[in-house]
Parts: C-alpha cells; structure tokens; sequence
C-alpha cells in the first residue's frame, strides 16, 4: 500500500532491475489457435488460478470491450459516410454550401497548421497544378542522392479557359453570367454551390436550384431556377470540385426590379 | 429526445488466430524494410548537412525500427497488383511521417529512451528536437511529391488518405494528452478504443493500407471495401496498442522504451482506465494520488504499486483477453476485406500481422 511517505520528490530513478524478456506469445496468451469459446465473447481470458472471481467478471467485460470497438468504428464509419454524403452533388443541401465549405477550409487550414504549414497546401498545388508538377519534375531531386527522376510529365491541358453557360429559368427578371473555367489537368466533379446575396442585401434569401447542363456544342452550361417572386439584388455562388474543394467557377446572377 | 437508431450490432464471432507469425512476416519486414530505409536514405543525406539539424532529422529513421508501417503499404500495394517499386515513395514517407511524431510524441510525453538509445530532446534539448521534427515532417513530404507528378498518379486519392489520417492523428493525440493534462478518471473502454482509433490505427495500419491500395488502383477502382480495410486496421491497430501497453510493464533492453513509462506518465491505457473501475477503498485512494502527482514526482516504488493494482484487480489479465478478442476481430475483417484476393506472400504477410502483434519485442 502506498502511504504519504512514498510520495517525495523524485529526483533519480534507480535501475529496474530487468531480466530476461517475458514477451513470448506463450507468456502472454492463452492458445490462439482454439476456437473463440462464446460468439462475442472472443477468447478466453489467460488461466489466473488466484483471481477466480475476476476471471469470471474479466469474460463479460471483455464481450463488451469488443462490442464498444464495434460501436465505435461504426460511429467513425457513420460519420465518414455523413461527411461524404454532404459533399456529394445529389444529397449536398444547397442552401449550406457556402457555410460548410467555409468551415471545410478554416479545419483545412488548422489541420495544416498543426502538422506543418506546407503539408496540405504543397500536395494540394501539386495535384493540381500543372505547372508546379512540372517544376516538381525539374527540381524536385536537388539535394537528393542516388534517387531516379519521376517519369515524364502528363499531357498538358488546354490552354484556353472554358466559357460556361448561364441559363435562367422561373423569374424573366434575371440575367446571369459564370467566370470561365480555368484548365484543369484532372477530372473534376463540379459541385453547385447557392447563390447568396451580396452587397446591401444579404438578408435576402439565396437561389438555391442551380444544376447543371449542356450546351448544344458539349459545353458545360449552368442552370438557374430564380423564383418568380426572388428579392432584386446581386446573387453569387461557386461551382466547386466536390473532391478537392478547389473553386471552379463564380456565378452572379442579378434580379431585376 | 433523439430519435431511436439502430440497435446496436452484435460483436461479430471472433474467429481462432494463427497461433504462430508465420516465417513470410519477418522476411517481408525485412526485406521491404531495408528497400524502404534505402530509399528513405536518399532524402535524408544531404551533401553539405545543415549544422544542429539534419543529423538529428536522420537520427530516428537510423536508429532503425520495425518497419511494420511501410512494409504493411507495400505488402498492400503487390496484394493489389502493383509492383514494389511503385510502392516505395509511398512507404518512404510513412516511414518518415511515423519518425516525425515520434520525435514530437516523445517531448510531448516526456519519454526518456526510444529503440534504444536516448530520445532525441534529451540528447540535444527540446528547442532542437523539436526543430528536427518539423524538418522531417516536411521532409516526409518529398517522396510523395516527387511521385505525383508522374503520368496517371495516385495524388487525389493519397491525398484524401493522407487529410484523414492527419485529422484523426492529431486528435487522438490530443485525446491522450488532454485526459492526462486534466487527470481524467472517468473513462471507460469505448473512449480509449475511440483514442486508439485515432492515435494509433490510423497511421499504423489504416494510412498505409490505403496508400498501398491507391498506388495499386491510382484511386480509380475498388479492388477491396474501403471501409473493411478500416475495420480491419482498427481492430488490428486496438489489438496492437493494447499489446504495446501491455510489454511496458514487462519491458526489457529488446523493448526499447523504459519500464513503466506508460504508468511514470499517467497514460490512459486500457489497463489503468480498468483499474480506475475496479479499484475501491485504499487502494483506488493510492491510485488517485498517483495519478494527481506530476510525473517527475512519481517514484519507481509508487509505479510499481500501480502495476501491482493492476495484477490484483486483473486488468492486466482483461487487457490481455481484450487484445485477444480484438485480434480476433480482425482477423474476421481480414477474410472480409482480403478473402477474395489472390492468394499470394503478401496477403500472407497481412494476415501474419495478428499474432506477429503478440510476438514482436
């Protein structure tokens, strides 16, 4: 038993003592290849002739210490579904895109903090920029020995930025515009975030049916559903890639009075 | 009030483990160890070294280690399909990620000793040390980027592995560190299952599987459940940590670490969250004061009362039987996620991982 006198100021720690190791499977397991005894209740516990009584407690908690672990992989599972759920274009609900998108990237920015500052934003440039993969390639051997260069670069993208489409449905009032679509090196998957106020009225309600189609030339072509009876004021909203969060396209739609 | 969920899923059957490792787990983590470290090496030499830093951002990585992370990608990767070679960058920066925290693992907890040898702080001081691990985070960096540049990467889907296990890491560890911080008492099984999921099993198991898995698919086709490979590295990973808390009572030169260092800590571990359940009257009075010392005022004599509690109370024996339990339950994972695969040395070498878990030193 430990008294108050055991509790001075520990200045040295002497030397422990050690023997040889304990740590063959025999010493610490019981058989492992017998049959788990009882569904759930995975193996045995190991023979302790002294504590009877607690070899028999040991059984029912080791059942529930499994069946936690259950439990919480579950719930990491569940809540990596939900979060990709909510980015996924056919259940995202519109009128939260801007919000969780901004919550996405101040975690993204923490999260980078407290690893390193570069991490995140370095691989992230690297995946998507073709001109850093390029000067990747060109430089990113220096000051390494004995290492073979990466294999040559992938096609390049079009240069050209893509123009997209706006089409406006519901409310005659309407007029909309989108900023071209930069080049992109990898396939995208556009997600179409609300259209918010901005400017003196962002009280107003956001426009939040935006879709997407097709222009007769295979073009990308965004569609607006504005409501008849939309506030007058200036709406913008983004078209994102649902996989990286990078910003693709800014809508503004302006209702007229 | 909530709505009513699911009712909760029954444990599934645990079925028996290998009693023995295998040959193929020693030779693999071996012989992709030393392809791993050779290729790490390349970004760790540095022709004019940088005074106070790039001898202590190689110390770690030389010291040596298992090699069970990287050789767990690659082991995926040619399970999957692809070739070593293509795995390596991969397993490069696993390897050097995992040496990166545990430079910052080994201040935050105040370790003193690490494969053997004293911890980099004590050698050089704090400032230094922690200095030496943001350099080596970064540099765990480099072979990734180095590989997605080429034709056909892996980036998004490394990438999007990479994010989480980040995530997930740094809250487990903030989960040990805040119950220490705040001496928590009130923790049951599922909250230090929850922090080894985190802390543990994401970037020793679940990271590298998945890595080795996107660099065999480039993240375009599913060749294995996603989630049963998290299942099954959370399992394997629980049964791991709990094993490792396990040898620090019993630890030896071969172990690496100090005796006790887990209890002079205060870490939360299954064993000690058990005794705080079981232990009443004086002796849970004795544990609570333990627990409310700082650790340099936590004597060999008072550690080696905790661990006898533990004996008494038979934490160390339900420790033991969960760990087992869990082993068990990857292994049903593994036939799930891994069944189907061709057989092969390297799905061997996955499987190999349970009871390895109970052998290694």
């Amino acid at each position: 038993m430990l008294t108050d006198d055991d509790y001075p100021r520990r200045k040295f720690r002497p030397d422990t003592g050690r023997t040889g190791s304990k740590r063959s499977l025999d010493a610490f397991t019981p058989p492992l290849d017998e049959p788990a005894q009882a569904q759930g209740q995975g193996v045995s516990p190991p023979p302790s002739p002294n504590h009877s009584d607690i070899q028999t407690e040991i059984s029912g908690l080791v059942g529930e210490a499994v069946r936690a672990g259950y439990d919480v992989i579950n719930e990491n599972l569940r809540q990596g579904r939900a979060a990709a759920d909510a980015y996924s274009a056919n259940r995202y609900k519109l009128g939260e895109a801007t919000q969780d998108l901004n919550k996405l990237g101040k975690r993204l920015v923490g999260l980078s903090r407290e690893l390193s500052t570069t991490w995140f934003d370095l691989l992230a440039a690297a995946v998507r920029d073709p001109d850093l993969q390029a000067a990747l390639q060109s430089q990113g051997h220096q000051g390494h020995q004995g290492h073979q260069p990466p294999a040559a670069m992938p096609p390049a993208p079009p240069a050209e930025p893509v123009s997209i489409a706006v089409e406006i449905r519901g409310s005659t009032n309407a007029s909309g515009t989108a900023t071209p679509l930069s080049p992109q090196a990898r396939p995208i998957h556009p997600v179409a975030c609300a259209l918010n106020p901005i400017g003196a009225s962002t009280d107003l309600p956001p426009i939040e049916r935006v879709g997407f189609g097709a222009t007769p030339a295979g073009g990308l072509r965004i569609i607006v559903g504005v409501p008849v009876d939309q506030p007058p004021g200036r709406y913008q909203g983004l078209i994102v890639d649902g996989e990286s969060g990078a910003t693709l396209s800014v809508i503004t739609v302006d209702v007229h009075a | 009030m909530p709505p009513p969920g699911p009712p909760p899923e029954a444990p599934k059957r645990s079925r028996p483990v290998a009693r023995y490792t295998p040959p193929i787990v020693p030779t693999l983590l071996r012989d992709y160890g030393l392809a791993t470290r050779r290729y790490a090496e390349a970004y760790l030499a540095r022709q004019q070294p940088a005074p106070y830093l790039d001898d202590l951002v190689a110390d770690y990585p030389r010291r040596g280690g298992k090699m069970m992370r990287p050789a767990l990608c690659i082991a995926a990767a040619r399970a999957c399909g692809a070739a070593s070679a293509d795995a390596l960058p991969a397993a490069a920066s696993i390897e050097l990620f995992h040496n990166a925290l545990l430079i910052h693992d080994d201040i935050e907890d105040g370790s003193e000793v690490r494969r053997g040898h004293p911890a980099l702080h004590i050698t050089h001081g704090i400032p230094l040390a922690l200095n030496a691990g943001d350099a080596l985070l970064l540099r765990a960096l480099e072979p990734l980027l180095d590989v997605l540049a080429r034709p056909g990467g892996y980036g998004p889907a490394i990438l999007a592995a990479t994010r989480t296990m980040a995530r997930e890491t740094v809250e487990g560890q903030a989960l040990e560190l805040g119950w220490r911080a705040t001496n928590r008492t009130d923790l049951v099984p599922s909250d230090y299952l929850t922090m080894v999921l985190k802390k543990t099993a994401w970037l020793a198991f679940i990271w590298p599987i998945q890595l080795g898995i996107a660099v065999a698919t480039g993240g375009r086709r599913t060749i294995v459940h996603p989630d049963g490979v998290v299942r099954f590295g959370f399992f394997l990973g629980a049964a791991f940590q709990i094993q490792d808390d396990l040898l620090n009572l019993v630890a030896d030169d071969a172990y690496g670490k100090e005796w006790g260092g887990d209890l002079y800590e205060a870490k939360r571990t299954l064993l000690l969250i058990h005794l705080l359940g079981s232990a009443t009257g004086a002796d849970r009075r004795a544990l609570d004061r333990f627990l409310a010392l700082d650790r340099a005022d936590r004597t060999p004599a008072m550690a080696r009362e905790i661990a006898s509690l533990m004996e008494a109370h038979g934490s160390v024996a339900y420790a033991r039987s969960v760990a087992l339990a869990l082993a068990g339950a990857a292994a049903h994972e593994f036939d799930a996620v891994f069944g189907h695969l061709a057989p092969s040395p390297d799905k061997d070498f996955i499987a190999g991982l349970i009871p390895w878990v109970f052998e290694r030193t």
